[in-house]
């Protein structure tokens, strides 16, 4: 029992591993947080595994700690996600306030299915690695906007969903 | 008597977690597989919501 726990441990770690590689290459930022995920999974894995192989039970607590933290990262990612995609409308407003009509009435949502989000998500459907990309903030637009591109109909969707 | 039901209740409780954790061991194996070898963000949420809730859980 100990050396089955002991090598699925082992078998744990080098999947761990193999999704380093997710990290060093996603295209997106989403990518490389949907890896942090699996990492944190895994890691709580790993330790409610050594708890019982070493019979250490303070470690299922480390492993409790571990699964609340994985889920305050998704938080702060998407929170962070959405203030910059708020802040890319505002510029998007600005710019095309002054040779179209005011007279929409859904100002946000016809916003975001505009032309630069939507330049940006046929750009990373085309498959641009853009690993190489000077800043971060480009970055992370580009690949929260596989979020609207799909889209406007994918977050009515999700929104019906929560409600 | 009670004893032999005893061992072989324990041995039940054994074999039917190393059933568990190989199955547990292959969710998690199929899900880091997905991660790395589906073509889109939405396909990988999916393969990684495979190895969260079936090979955690």
């Amino acid at each position: 029992m100990q050396s089955l726990y002991y090598s699925l441990i082992l078998f744990l770690l080098l999947t761990l591993v193999a999704g380093l590689w997710r990290i060093r290459r996603g295209p997106t930022a989403a990518d490389r947080m949907l890896a942090a995920q699996l990492f944190g999974t895994t890691a709580t894995a790993i330790l409610l595994l050594l708890a019982e192989a070493s019979t250490a039970p303070a470690l299922h607590d480390v492993a409790l700690v571990l699964a609340l933290l994985a889920a305050i990262t998704v938080t702060a990612f998407t929170r962070r996600v959405r203030g910059l995609r708020s802040a890319d409308l505002g510029l998007v407003d600005a710019t095309a306030g002054k040779d179209a009509p005011v007279g929409e009435a859904d100002g946000e949502d016809s916003a975001r299915s505009r032309k630069p989000l939507g330049a940006c998500a046929g750009e990373r459907r085309e498959g641009l690695a853009r690993d190489a990309s000077p800043d971060p903030a480009s970055d992370l637009a580009s690949g929260l906007s596989s979020g609207s591109a799909n889209g406007s109909a994918n977050s009515a969707a999700g929104g019906g969903h929560a409600g | 008597m009670a004893r032999q039901t005893a061992r072989l209740e324990a041995g039940m409780l054994v074999s039917l977690s190393i059933l568990l954790l190989l199955a547990g061991a292959v969710f998690f194996l199929a899900g880091t597989l997905g991660l790395l070898r589906f073509p889109d963000v939405y396909t990988r949420l999916h393969a990684l919501t495979k190895a969260d809730n079936l090979g955690l859980g």
